[in-house]
């Protein structure tokens, strides 16, 4: 049988793991978990290296980050991991809490923390696995009414949910937004189109801050814009008004504000300002006369 | 001492310079909440870093007149085509598109001007009559508790806000994080700078801008329609019945301005639910409830009348404790800390910043008198700002965004932060996680560390100052853990008591 080679073939046999692991399609949203838990390990990691003062709050923060984006990366298993979670913390709380007691008599708060953690995931286990499920997957809501804030039942999760190969995540996450946009007015979320429109416009972005290290600020704008209104196929003349427009805000910041914009951080760059530009126009007739003679 | 700061403040609002960065900003917001897509903390994201020229005084009234000015611009866009140019505008949208399909959008643009600006003046003035009793009770609130008030703000951010419970806290903490990096206050030691461009910490004005404008911006793009199709026709003629409607209704203009204030205080909350609870509230206490939704003067009312209550109910917890009501005043805050402005007890403290404080709601109160003569004035003309193109407005914001963040203080890092919290917020809001939360924590990091630092100084660094008040006698603190743990966890609790008693 002939292997399919495609990159369509190739990306979804590269998600069919992931998809195991998270009980549900990769979307973008794992990928901000991720971010979010290696930021926090590595923040968690990092504050012991600080003086005790300083590492209270990181530690607390980055601790915080990194075991609720675990918990909803896990939160198709929930029931299995957070019981495991709450121990391991609790163990470390109690540990921690035990032994800064011992050495100055604090940490009590952290030694009944533990415990009581220990004590809730081993006496309540299923109970505790079901209430961490809901703080994680549960829309809780005090100013809503009753039947948003229901959990579904089993049945409805099953009929509701299509299967996995089915469903595109972008657009169950088009829907979602949707969805809870018309519901809610608390919660703003978006409603995309096209979905091309956010990739571009990041990348463009992502241009414009590498043509700004570059060749400075002053410069890096129209360019931006250029590629912008290239994109989206702009009309030449409003696209040639909005360039002179850009230019002529950078100028301004240039002007007024800081010409250190203009500078390229990476290379030094300092490509010569409009003014000084302008200066060269009295040299236009020896230069066109070179050109001359030189043709 | 009151009396005087509050003088202080009516002679420096009454210059000329002062007066003309006001009339600039609720202009500049105007034109920003018209714009479709574009909102308050867009308008004011941008316009931060271009404030630090000015001073501190001027630079804030420059803010709030953008936010006040935003809160009714975005009833423009409501009302003439269908697309709210701020979240918290709507509810303006059920009433107010309809009116102007039946061909009385300056009616319509005119309720809005006058409901704002009424609704505005009526709030200002209860917030300066009551800023009394405020000033005495901010005082009285010491360390410990000002740390539980900015963790309270972040859990009841984290129930307002719809989704997971989880996710809320995920964001606030995240935020919270964000400010670890650089000096730490009060030790002044150096975390995670791992580059000398990280020694001041990651810039929040550039969070706020990737946050709010690049974000914003990558939403923009992948959307389609927004933009008025055809000729809308704004007459005059309407502006007088427009007028009149309003003043016909001082009750729903009241109430529903009370209601503005009230949830604009809760943390999270904001204008985008105040508008719909003041609007549900209209359509209940009508006797003809079933003409709400096809053109009923009275939705419009409602909705705008409570967006601007809502601005003086978000200034409260903002200035008092540093805890904004919404996304705007997340950005205020950060206005006030870019010029060194602390939000507490030093914003009432008449040796300290209470002739500004004052000086920025009277510049809100004459704001509003500026909404009113501008927004009906201008009535035929606002029709050209919903002709505008995304694709105009994305480049000029991206543009103002980068500009504005690079020229404050000439750091690579701060465009890379623009860039990264541009993408996280698009992809926080896609999946329903609150930025509002995140905001909060990147505002209050230092705050909340602070007072976290000077309570376990306090107590020898024992976490009991604030639930043990038998030994530290801090009553409040411990009413304020009960508050932040039965937020967090009494829906469980709930729950499983329904369950228990089913069962």
């Amino acid at each position: 049988m002939e292997q399919d080679d495609t990159v369509g073939s190739i990306a979804d046999r590269a998600r069919a793991p992931l998809e195991t692991v998270l009980g549900e399609r990769p979307t973008m949203e794992h990928v901000l978990l991720v971010l979010f838990l290696v930021v926090g390990v590595y923040m968690y990691q990092g504050a012991s290296e600080f003086a005790p003062d300083a590492q209270t709050f990181p530690r607390l923060m980055a601790g915080g980050t990194a075991v609720l984006a675990f918990l909803l990366l896990a939160r198709n298993h929930l029931t299995v991991v957070a019981p495991l979670v709450g121990a391991g913390l609790g163990a470390y709380l109690a540990y921690d809490g035990a032994t800064t007691f011992l050495a100055d008599g604090g940490g009590l708060v952290s030694l009944v923390a533990g415990v009581g953690l220990l004590v809730a995931v081993v006496g309540f286990r299923e109970r505790f696995g079901e209430a961490v499920e809901s703080f994680v997957a549960e829309p809780m809501q005090v100013m809503g009414d009753k039947e948003t804030t229901e959990a579904p039942t089993a049945d409805e999760t099953e009929r509701e949910e299509p299967p996995a190969d089915e469903a595109d995540p972008e657009a169950a996450a088009d829907q979602t937004s949707s969805d809870e946009e018309s519901e809610s007015a608390a919660m703003y979320v978006y409603e995309i189109d096209d979905p091309k429109g956010p990739v571009v416009t990041g990348l463009l972005c992502v241009g414009y801050m590498l043509l700004t290290f570059t060749i400075g600020m002053l410069y890096a704008t129209p360019i931006f814009v250029i590629a912008w209104t290239l994109w989206v196929r702009m009309n030449v003349i409003r696209a040639v008004a909005l360039t002179v427009l850009s230019f002529v805000t950078a100028y301004l910041f240039y002007d007024l504000i800081q010409d250190d914009i203009a500078e390229g951080w990476l290379t030094g760059w300092e490509l010569p300002a409009p003014d000084d530009l302008l200066g060269l126009w009295i040299h236009a007739g020896d230069l066109l006369q070179w050109g001359v003679m030189l043709g | 001492m009151t009396v005087e700061s509050f003088f202080g403040a009516v002679e420096a609002l009454l210059t000329a310079e002062t007066m003309f960065w006001l009339l600039a900003g609720v202009i500049v917001g105007i034109i920003v909440g018209g714009l479709p897509g574009l909102g308050p903390p867009l308008g004011m994201a941008i316009i931060l870093p271009l404030t630090l020229p000015l001073d501190p005084a001027n630079a804030i009234i420059l803010l709030v007149g953008v936010y006040s000015g935003s809160m009714y611009g975005g009833s423009i866009a409501a009302i003439l085509i269908n697309t709210p140019g701020v979240s918290s505008s709507a509810a303006t949208m059920f009433d107010g598109y309809p009116m102007s399909q039946q061909g009385r959008a300056a009616t319509a643009l005119a309720i809005s001007a006058t409901a704002s600006a009424f609704a505005g003046l009526f709030t200002i003035t209860a917030l300066i009559l009551f800023s009394p009793a405020l000033i005495e009770m901010v005082l009285a609130v010491g360390t410990p508790e000002r740390f539980l008030v900015a963790i309270l703000g972040l859990a009841m951010i984290t129930v307002v806000t719809r989704g997971s419970f989880a996710k809320g806290i995920l964001a606030g903490v995240a935020g919270l994080l964000v400010t670890t990096v650089g000096i730490a206050p009060m030790s002044l030691d150096q975390r995670y700078s791992e580059t000398m461009y990280l020694y001041d910490g990651i810039d929040f004005v550039a969070v706020l801008i990737g946050l709010f404008a690049i974000a914003e911006m990558m939403k923009l793009a992948g959307q389609e329609g927004g933009i008025a199709k055809g000729e809308v026709t704004i007459d005059r003629a309407g502006v007088t019945e427009g007028i009149t409607s309003t003043l016909k209704h001082p009750i729903t203009v009241f109430k529903s301005a009370n209601i503005g204030m009230i949830v604009g205080a809760i943390p999270g909350a904001g204008a985008t639910v105040s508008n719909f609870v003041a609007y549900s509230e209209a359509v209940r206490s009508s006797n003809d409830p079933d003409s709400f939704g096809s053109g009923n003067e009275v939705g419009v009312i409602a909705s705008e009348a409570s967006n601007n209550g809502t601005v003086a109910g978000s200034l409260v917890p903002a200035i008092s404790f540093g805890i904004p009501g919404s996304s705007s005043t997340a950005v205020l805050i950060g206005g006030l800390l870019m010029h060194d402005l602390r939000p507490g007890p030093s914003m009432f403290d008449p040796s300290g910043e209470l002739t500004l404080t004052y000086t920025m709601l009277l510049a809100l109160l004459v704001g509003n008198v500026v909404i009113l003569i501008f927004g009906l004035s201008a009535v035929t003309q606002l029709g050209y700002l919903t002709k505008i193109d995304t694709d105009y407005i994305i480049p000029m914001v991206v543009v103002l965004s980068f500009l504005g963040t690079y020229a404050l203080r000439i750091n690579p890092i701060d465009i890379l932060t623009v860039i990264v919290f541009g993408v996280i917020g698009f992809y926080m809001v896609r999946y329903n996680y609150s930025v509002i939360a995140f905001v909060l924590g990147v505002v209050l990091g230092d705050i909340a560390e602070e007072n976290l630092y000077t309570a376990l100084q306090l107590s020898d660094g024992s976490y009991m100052i604030f639930v043990n008040p038998l030994e530290y006698g801090r009553w409040i603190s411990l009413f304020l853990s009960i508050l932040i743990a039965a937020l967090l966890f009494g829906p469980f609790i709930k729950r499983w008591w329904e369950d228990w008693q089913s069962a």
